[in-house]
C-alpha cells in the first residue's frame, strides 16, 4: 500500500528533474529496486500507472531489480 | 528529439531529508529514537507499558503513536505517566505508516526537554513502515509467537534493517508449535542484530531488553555531547527556535 506514496514521491522527482533538464514530456522513468527496500516491484508499477500525470503523463517506468535497500530514480527519457 | 539523462536520485529524498533534520532536533536535545515495527497485535504498546515501568523515571520516555484511527494507545502509555502524542494517519492522508514529516510535527507537541528516550510506535505493519526513515537512531522490531515462527523469512527486508528484534508473548511458546530454533535460525540469515525473547505479560527475559536501552542511549548521548561540542549547537525545535 505504501506504493502509492512511493509512486507520487517518485513523480515529484521526475517532474523536477524533468524541469532542470528542460524536458516538456517525459516517456520513460528507469528505477532501482532493492531487494531490501520494502518496495513491491508490481505495486508501485500499478501505482505509476494510475498516479502519472503532466509532464510525466505518458511515462513509462523501467525497473531494475538491486542487492540491498536502494531505491533510486536512474534515468529519464524525454524531449 | 528524444534524449536520456541521468538522474540518480533517491526516491524518497524528500522524506530522507526532513528525517535528518527530526535526527539532528533529536541529537541537539540529547534524545535516543527508537522506531517500533511490528504486526497488529505483536504487543509493541503492551512492550513499551512494561518498558515504562522498569526505565522511566530513571530515564524519561518520550513517545509518539502511530495508528490509523483512535487516540487508544496514546491514552494507554499516558497512563503510565509518560508524555504521549498520537498519530492518526488517516487524518493525514496516508493510513499505513509514519513518515518523517509526521514525525517532525508531532516533536513540537511533546515536551522534548524532559525526554531522554523517545518511542515511536510505528502504525502496525510488518510492511511499508519498513520503507520509512521517520529520524530515528535505532530501528526495533517486535514481533509474537502467534504469528508464527516463519515472519522473518516472509518479511527479510524489514527483518535486515533492524538494529534489535523483540520477540513478544513467549509465554505461549508451551501451547503453540512455534520454534525459537527456527525463528533465531531465520533471523540470522538476514541479521546479526541482538534477539531479545520476552513476554510483556508476564515480564520474562526483559532485563536483557532494558540493559540493551540503557547502553545505547548512554552512546548516543555521548555522541551527541562529543558532536555538540565540536559544532557548538544547542538543541534547536523544528521552527529553528533554539531550546536550550
Amino acid at each position: 500500500m505504501h506504493e502509492v506514496a512511493i509512486a507520487q514521491a517518485l513523480l515529484t522527482e521526475v517532474a523536477a528533474a524533468a524541469s532542470r533538464h528542460g524536458l516538456k514530456s517525459v516517456s520513460a522513468v528507469g528505477v532501482c529496486v532493492g531487494h531490501h527496500s520494502g518496495v513491491a516491484a508490481e505495486a508501485l508499477m500499478q501505482a505509476f500507472e494510475i498516479l502519472r500525470e503532466g509532464c510525466a503523463g505518458g511515462a513509462v517506468l523501467e525497473m531494475r531489480d538491486v542487492e540491498g535497500a536502494d531505491l533510486r530514480m536512474e534515468w529519464l527519457e524525454g524531449e | 528529439m528524444t534524449v536520456r539523462v541521468e538522474v540518480v536520485e533517491r526516491i524518497l529524498r524528500a522524506n530522507d531529508a526532513l528525517a535528518a533534520e527530526v535526527r539532528a532536533l533529536l541529537d541537539g536535545a540529547g534524545i535516543t529514537a527508537i522506531n517500533l515495527i511490528g504486526s497488529p497485535g505483536s504487543g509493541k504498546t503492551s512492550l513499551l507499558e512494561r518498558t515504562a515501568a522498569l526505565l522511566h523515571p530513571r530515564i524519561r520516555l518520550g513517545v509518539i503513536e502511530g495508528d490509523i484511527a483512535t487516540t487508544r494507545d496514546a491514552e494507554r502509555v499516558a497512563r503510565c505517566g509518560i508524555p504521549a502524542v498520537q498519530i492518526e494517519t488517516r487524518l493525514v492522508g496516508n493510513a499505513c505508516h509514519l513518515d518523517a514529516s509526521m514525525v517532525r510535527a508531532a516533536l513540537g507537541r511533546l515536551p522534548l526537554a524532559e525526554v531522554q528516550v523517545l518511542f515511536i510506535e510505528n502504525v502496525g505493519n510488518l510492511v511499508c513502515p519498513a520503507a520509512y526513515d521517520v529520524g530515528e537512531h535505532l530501528r526495533v522490531v517486535v514481533a509474537s509467537v502467534p504469528e508464527g515462527d516463519d515472519k522473518v523469512y516472509k518479511y527479510p527486508s524489514t527483518f535486515a534493517r533492524a538494529d534489535a528484534v523483540v520477540l513478544n508473548k513467549v509465554d505461549l511458546v508451551p501451547v503453540t508449535e512455534f520454534s525459537l530454533e527456527a525463528f533465531t535460525a531465520g533471523l540470522r540469515e538476514v541479521t546479526a542484530a541482538p534477539l531479545f525473547p520476552i513476554s510483556a505479560r508476564t515480564g520474562e527475559g526483559l532485563a536483557g531488553w532494558i540493559a540493551w536501552i540503557e547502553a545505547r542511549h548512554a552512546g548516543q548521548a555521548g555522541d551527541a555531547a562529543r558532536s555538540a561540542a565540536t559544532t557548538g549547537q544547542g538543541p534547536t525545535v523544528a521552527d529553528g527556535t533554539r531550546t536550550g
